[in-house]
């Protein structure tokens, strides 16, 4: 599976939302990407990637896009 | 059906244990529908919209009255229903005190008392929303099992447990999120079983909650320095574990460690136990104190009250030390 598939399953696993909906998803626009849902999106990218996420990382990872230049930046993880 | 494996352990941890009270009741209500969850306006710190969205008649929500939040859960718990009542752990054990003792201890009603912020973690509200006697208010109470869970997974095989049992019981939950990870998938949790976390001959150190994070790095600490340190979780305050208070009687020194005032919490507890055994340790009870402290983030206030490893093992090595050249 490559990256980019294993950060959309993470979401899709999570928010059980249409693929065609990641691009631009922030957190709270939908009801299911709340403060209880989110800890499980970072659990699922954890899992996926084999990582530990720092609490500043968990904060600052509030849309889809930035989740990726977290990784990306912290994680030397390119999606 | 709650999943019991480590990406759940891992939510768990980063949640903190209030966040979880909403997601895991309503895990519970999904198997055992007699259950309910009620609350003093407090739903949303509990995180409860998930369990409102999917079951709003299990949902009993009081507005800011606590009282009236202990004599409605009792009504409803004797007509039949599991009741969770969750509020503040300093409002639910100080201010209903009376109900709970009228409803839970003398009458005997199941209520499962829910207390958030134990000890100081909400201590940047001011004392006003510190439970530092929670412990002491509800284990005087007749009737009531007291529990203190450690982390994630036993704060769910506590709530687990309570969603079966008919007696009243005070589950407090203490740390903010982030909270360390105690124990695996494997667990075995059982009501009144403490759980040595640590092996060690020297000294045995009892904590509870969130803290036994801390107490962990003490005792490894205290490793360092040739004095090795049995830890146990007594998670359970009353009834205390008996059994295993037996087997340490004969270590040269007990700790207890509690984020709660010395008098009357889990310290005090063991010290009544251990006065009328013929086998009894010299114990040191570390805790808060017996002051308020100022409003400050709770890191800070542990800190401020010596409840840090580096505090606390200066205090227990200075005590085996005296205790070990013969100082009483």
């Amino acid at each position: 599976m490559t990256n980019q598939e294993k950060y959309n399953n993470a979401f899709l696993e999570t928010f059980e939302v249409a693929e065609d909906k990641l691009e631009g998803l922030k957190y709270q626009d939908i009801t299911s990407w709340d403060s209880v849902g989110h800890m499980s999106l970072i659990a699922a990218l954890e899992e996926a990637f084999d990582i530990m996420m720092e609490t500043d990382d968990i904060i600052d990872f509030n849309s889809y896009e930035k989740g990726k230049e977290i990784l990306a930046k912290n994680y030397q993880i390119e999606v | 059906m709650i999943e019991i494996n480590k990406k759940n352990i891992r939510i768990w941890s980063m949640l903190g244990m209030r966040r979880m009270i909403g997601p895991i009741i309503k895990e519970i209500i999904q198997n055992n529908n007699n259950v309910l969850f009620a609350t003093a306006d407090l739903g949303r710190y509990f995180s409860y919209e998930e369990l409102l969205r999917e079951f709003p008649e299990n949902v009993v929500e009081l507005g800011i009255a606590e009282q009236n939040l202990i004599g409605v859960s009792a009504g409803l718990q004797n007509e039949g229903f599991n009741v969770f009542a969750a509020t503040y752990a300093t409002f639910i054990t100080a201010r209903a005190l009376d109900q709970i003792r009228v409803n839970l201890g003398y009458m005997g009603i199941g209520v499962k008392l829910i207390g958030g912020a134990g000890g100081f973690c909400d201590g940047n509200f001011s004392a006003t929303h510190m439970a530092l006697e929670d412990i002491s208010n509800t284990r005087n109470i007749p009737n009531m099992v007291v529990v203190t869970p450690a982390d994630g997974m036993e704060l769910v095989k506590t709530l687990l447990f309570m969603s079966e049992y008919d007696g009243p019981a005070y589950i407090r939950l203490t740390g903010r999120a982030n909270i360390p990870v105690i124990y695996k998938e494997d667990y075995q949790f059982k009501i009144g079983n403490a759980v040595t976390l640590k092996e060690g001959n020297d000294i045995a150190i009892i904590s509870n909650g969130t803290l036994l994070g801390e107490v962990l790095k003490t005792a490894d600490k205290l490793n360092e320095k040739g004095v090795e340190c049995k830890v146990i979780n007594m998670h359970t305050v009353k009834p205390l574990d008996q059994h295993v208070l037996r087997e340490i009687a004969y270590y040269k020194l007990v700790v207890t460690v509690e984020e709660h005032v010395k008098s009357g919490g889990l310290g005090s507890a063991i010290a009544e136990f251990y006065a009328e055994e013929a086998d009894r340790p010299q114990m040191l009870m570390l805790s808060v104190g017996e002051s308020y402290p100022d409003a400050a983030e709770y890191e800070d206030l542990l800190v401020k009250c010596g409840l840090t490893k580096n505090i606390m093992s200066e205090r227990i090595l200075a005590k085996y030390t005296e205790l070990i050249n013969g100082g009483k």
